[in-house]
């Protein structure tokens, strides 16, 4: 019985050596890219931690424009005004995830802000404007819209200390912002003379609504009414995507709904309270335009169906249509939204390019991103619910 | 001995890649690969082929070796176990 069965199985047994990697093939690599995004999803504290550890050691070590080298010394300004917003924020949320981690956090964001109200890190924006935006909070009228970036952050070190040194500054910058705000009649302030980018504006709004979070000063009724225009003017209304820039004079589109601006919006108003907020429509907006996915791994695309276009400093290089910054920004609206099988998608892409390795004292970090890269997927991938 | 060895090369073959990937990825972590790719010096010459070596490396071990081990494996522990149950049916045999 046992012989004349023999040839069979022998027969088939190539054939299903071949179907059965292949489907391995299939099915493998996803699981193994994706094995810590469980724990990151639902907020595992050595998880978080272990990479929180290593942005924590960048802040130390000091990152200023220097440290970049983008070939623009405008985006070089950037960057580390970037890294150091980035760093707060991830730092911040891990520790009102985790509040025992506190006393090894805070001294660390309270160095980032230091180094992100310097007059070095605003330089950028002093040279542009031709005016100190901090010593004209009260008196100028020039949009500043970066110092949204710069509010948030230290919004985000008040939630986590209410008596940081840094309150009274950051009281100052919001009330700025506001009183922009609040006159802008296309719901955007310009973040450099004669440009806006409604992503930085919703940076701007992030931090009005966090500050009202923090300190109680309610600015509800200007925030519900800049949603109402920002929805109708900026967010695309056949893609939802958010055009990435327009004039704040006229309202007009200067350039076309895009992935990056997009999925960082959809971040910066989570913090937004209520309905003025746009983030979850933004991140659904992502969640069905934009996402795509290929044996498990996601990303995002940079430009919706109907719309052309390659690369920039903004959405860095976009491969296939494929947005490294759109798909990296997108973490944050899936954790923030519960969106957990957009989020592990994501994350098993940006764990197979970002290369994570194991550091000594239990850290981990990506080796392809550097102190920015690093600070941005902290701040991704532990950002919370507002509420 | 021939099928064993068939089995055990290319596991042993995946090993070596996930050591050369740890060791490649350590490596240019410490050499802080995204600042020299970045660097407008010398280095990123130096970074940029060391990199794409390191995703070669990183796409063979997950798109080729991480199934060829699963499968490897499974077929060890099955062989092991079918032979341990011919080994049983023997001894119990009249």
């Amino acid at each position: 019985m046992h012989a004349s069965l023999s040839p069979t199985p022998r027969a088939l047994a190539r054939p299903l050596w071949i179907a059965g990697l292949a489907l391995a093939a299939l099915l493998v690599p996803a699981q193994v890219c994706g094995r810590e995004a469980r724990a990151f999803f639902e907020g595992d504290r050595a998880t978080q931690d272990a990479l929180a550890r290593e942005v924590a050691a960048y802040v130390d070590r000091g990152v200023d424009a220097g440290a970049f080298h983008t070939g623009s010394p405008r985006f070089d300004a950037e960057w580390a005004l970037g890294t150091h917003q980035m760093s707060i924020l991830g730092l911040g949320q891990v520790v009102l995830e985790h509040p025992e981690l506190r006393a090894r956090y805070l001294p660390v964001m309270e160095r980032a802000a230091a180094s992100l109200v310097s007059d070095d890190t605003l330089a950028f924006g002093a040279s542009a404007w031709g005016e100190d935006p901090i010593a004209t909070l009260e008196t100028s009228e020039s949009g500043h819209a970066y110092l949204g970036y710069v509010a948030l952050a230290l919004g985000m070190l008040r939630a986590v200390d209410p008596e940081t040194p840094h309150a009274p500054l950051h009281d100052r910058m919001v009330e700025a912002l506001a009183r922009r705000l609040a006159v802008a009649d296309h719901a955007l302030i310009e973040t450099y003379p004669g440009e806006a980018y409604p992503c930085d504006v919703a940076a701007v709004a992030g931090a009005i609504g966090l500050h009202q979070r923090v300190t109680g000063v309610d600015r509800t009724a200007l925030l519900e009414r800049w949603g109402r225009t920002y929805r109708a003017r900026w967010i695309d209304p056949s893609t939802g995507y958010l055009v990435q820039a327009g004039d704040a004079r006229t309202g007009a589109r200067l350039d076309a709904p895009r992935g990056s601006g997009t999925a960082l919006a959809a971040y910066f108003t989570s913090f937004v309270p209520g309905d003025a907020s746009p983030s979850r429509a933004l991140h659904r907006a992502i969640a069905r335009e934009g996402r795509t996915s290929l044996f498990g791994f996601g990303a995002v695309r940079e430009h919706p169906s109907g719309h052309e276009g390659g690369g920039d400093i903004d959405s860095g290089p976009v491969v296939l249509g494929v947005s490294v910054s759109a798909t990296g920004f997108a973490l944050a609206g899936a954790r923030v939204h519960g969106d957990r099988a957009t989020y592990e998608s994501l994350l098993r892409t940006a764990w197979l390019f970002g290369v994570p390795v194991a550091r000594e004292g239990g850290g981990m970090r990506f080796v392809s991103g550097g102190p920015i890269g690093n600070a941005i997927m902290l701040a991704m991938l532990t950002a919370r619910p507002a509420s | 001995m021939k099928r064993a060895l068939g089995i055990v090369a290319p596991l042993g073959a995946v090993a070596l890649l996930a050591l050369a990937h740890e060791a490649l990825a350590s490596w240019l972590d410490q050499l802080d690969l995204a600042e020299r790719l970045l660097s407008p010096s010398g280095d990123a010459l130096v970074a940029l082929p060391l990199a794409a070596l390191l995703y070669v490396v990183r796409f063979a071990l997950v798109f080729g070796g991480a199934p060829l081990a699963l499968i490897g494996l499974a077929a060890i522990v099955s062989a092991v176990r079918a032979r341990r149950l011919a080994r049983e049916g023997m001894a119990g045999a009249p």
